[in-house]
């Protein structure tokens, strides 16, 4: 708070100076009553009258005098107020503009650690997404190369039944073949039940020929009966044979029906088996993918955002720049109660009222500039948005 | 290994925009409110390079880029001063003090990123 001195105290220049206005017609009293005295001689008419005409100059001389100073008083009034004004508005406006600064400054440190957080969060988000599109892309156990394996591994169950198939089918043709030497067996023992009848009949005319030579021929009916009992169990055999081969013929025919029967059933559902793989891949495939786009776009999106926040954050740079503006115009606004105190009392001292010459007070503000614009906006001139940056490398 | 920024600015959202520009870029960022503050916390650990405002309370920019370079382990690290001066005068105090780059506010990211990568200790 700046304390004002009473105008009275700064007496302007006309109260320390002769003053003709009082003193000029109180001289002429006081000379026109000595030359009353002076020629009318010393009595108590020229006595009163030059009594009158002194107190009638000093009336007079005072009455002139009244004037100027009552002006003289005015105008140190008026100075004097005009340095309070200063002292009173100066304060409020200094206030506004320093709350307004402040405000701003604090508004502006809010909204950038509110992007910040923004930043830190989408940058989260960012290397979240990254670690996502890695689980799914890159490395050994990602979705992808976890989709492949699988890939691989059903294709060789797959594969690896295929190849039982194929074994059965071998083995069914093996089986088959089989039939052929049933056939030749069949035959086999068709011949061995054939040779066993001839035998036989040769082993019956043997026996009536030894029959026919008596008792020469009896060691010979003994050949005869020993061998139509082997011709005998020959035809046996031969049929048992037939027996045995029918059978394994039809246990071979069956096998071959079940055989088939059985890679028929197996190509049907290794069929399935493959179709469904397919499908179950195909899907998990369009499942990954859209994953994967998802995870992709996410980043992508996340980084756009980032950059642009980023740069809306950039923008918040005119804070700095407002701030000391506004603490430049502030300084030199609270400078104004001091130059007009100081034109008060330069006024005193001439003893006129002298025009008030901003100039000091905006040489002063001028002083204070640091960038390019203030220097441009005091010459009269706009401020340029330059976006291109001023650097200098030493 | 990251390399490591000092920004030494009495404003927190000037500090702010320069952290985020330079974090973005894969920077690890140590942050001064003033000349004295950022001498306080330069102690010996590898500064690859410090970015500093001109005019701040407490210790200035360019006084507090002669106290740095006074600091053996430090009397190499390069400082660019980031500041709305753009006087010859302040630019040539500046160079006297040590730094090795002014750049006029505002600033484009791209541009900071460019000079940045141009001072950067290797």
């Amino acid at each position: 708070m700046i304390t004002l001195p009473h105008p009275e105290m700064l007496p302007m220049k006309h109260n320390m100076k002769f003053d003709p206005l009082l003193w000029y017609p109180l001289a002429l009293g006081l000379v026109a009553a000595l030359a009353v005295l002076l020629t009318g001689g010393v009595d108590w008419i020229t006595t009163g009258t030059a009594v009158v005409l002194t107190a009638a100059g000093t009336g007079i001389g005072l009455h002139l005098a009244a004037r100027p100073r009552a002006m003289q008083q005015s105008i140190g009034a008026y100075l004097a107020s005009q340095q309070q004004f200063g002292a009173q508005v100066v304060p409020v406006w200094s206030g506004h503009i320093e709350a307004s600064r402040e405000q701003m400054e604090s508004a502006v440190v809010d909204l950038s650690t509110c992007f910040s957080g923004i930043v830190d969060k989408l940058d989260d988000a960012v290397h979240a997404s990254s670690r996502a599109t890695d689980t799914i892309e890159d490395g050994g156990n990602s979705l992808v190369a976890v989709f492949a394996t699988s890939e691989h591994k059903l294709a060789a169950v797959v594969a690896s039944q295929r190849t039982a198939v194929g074994s059965m089918v071998g083995m069914l043709a093996k089986v088959q073949e089989l039939d052929r030497f049933i056939a030749e067996l069949q035959e086999m023992a068709a011949e061995v039940a054939n040779i066993a009848a001839q035998t036989n009949l040769l082993a019956l005319n043997a026996a009536i020929e030894a029959a026919r030579a008596g008792e020469m021929g009896r060691g010979f009916a003994v050949v005869a009966r020993e061998f139509r009992l082997l011709s005998t169990q020959s035809g046996d055999t031969g049929r048992r044979m037939t027996q045995k081969v029918d059978i394994i013929s039809a246990a071979i025919i069956a096998t071959c029906h079940a055989v088939q029967a059985s890679v028929k059933q197996e190509d049907g559902a290794m069929l399935v088996a493959e179709t469904t793989i397919g499908v179950v891949l195909n899907d998990f495939r369009a499942i990954t993918d859209a994953l994967l786009q998802s995870s992709t776009l996410l980043k992508n999106e996340s980084i756009g955002i980032k950059a642009e926040v980023g740069a809306a954050l950039v923008q918040l740079q005119f804070q700095d720049r407002v701030s000391q503006m506004m603490n430049h115009v502030k300084g030199n606004i609270e400078q104004l109660p001091a130059f007009l105190d100081a034109h008060r009392q330069q006024c005193a001292r001439a003893g006129a009222l002298l025009p008030l010459d901003p100039q000091r007070l905006l040489n002063a503000l001028q002083k204070t500039y640091v960038m390019a614009d203030q220097h441009v906006i005091h010459g009269g001139g706009k401020a340029v948005r330059n976006d291109d940056n001023d650097i200098t490398f030493f | 290994m990251t390399k490591t920024i000092m920004i030494v600015d009495d404003s927190i959202s000037m500090r702010q925009v320069v952290s985020i520009a330079l974090k973005g870029a894969g920077y690890t960022v140590i942050e001064g409110q003033d000349g004295l503050d950022a001498l306080a916390k330069l102690t010996g650990q590898k500064v690859h390079l410090i970015i500093s405002d001109v005019n701040m309370p407490n210790m200035d920019g360019i006084r507090f880029a002669s106290e740095v370079k006074k600091i053996p382990a430090y009397r190499f690290t390069p400082i660019m001063m980031l500041t709305t001066e753009n006087g010859d005068e302040r630019k040539n105090e500046g160079k006297s003090a040590g730094a090795k780059a002014w750049m006029v506010k505002p600033f484009r990211p791209e541009q900071l990123l460019a000079a940045v990568q141009k001072l950067c200790l290797p």
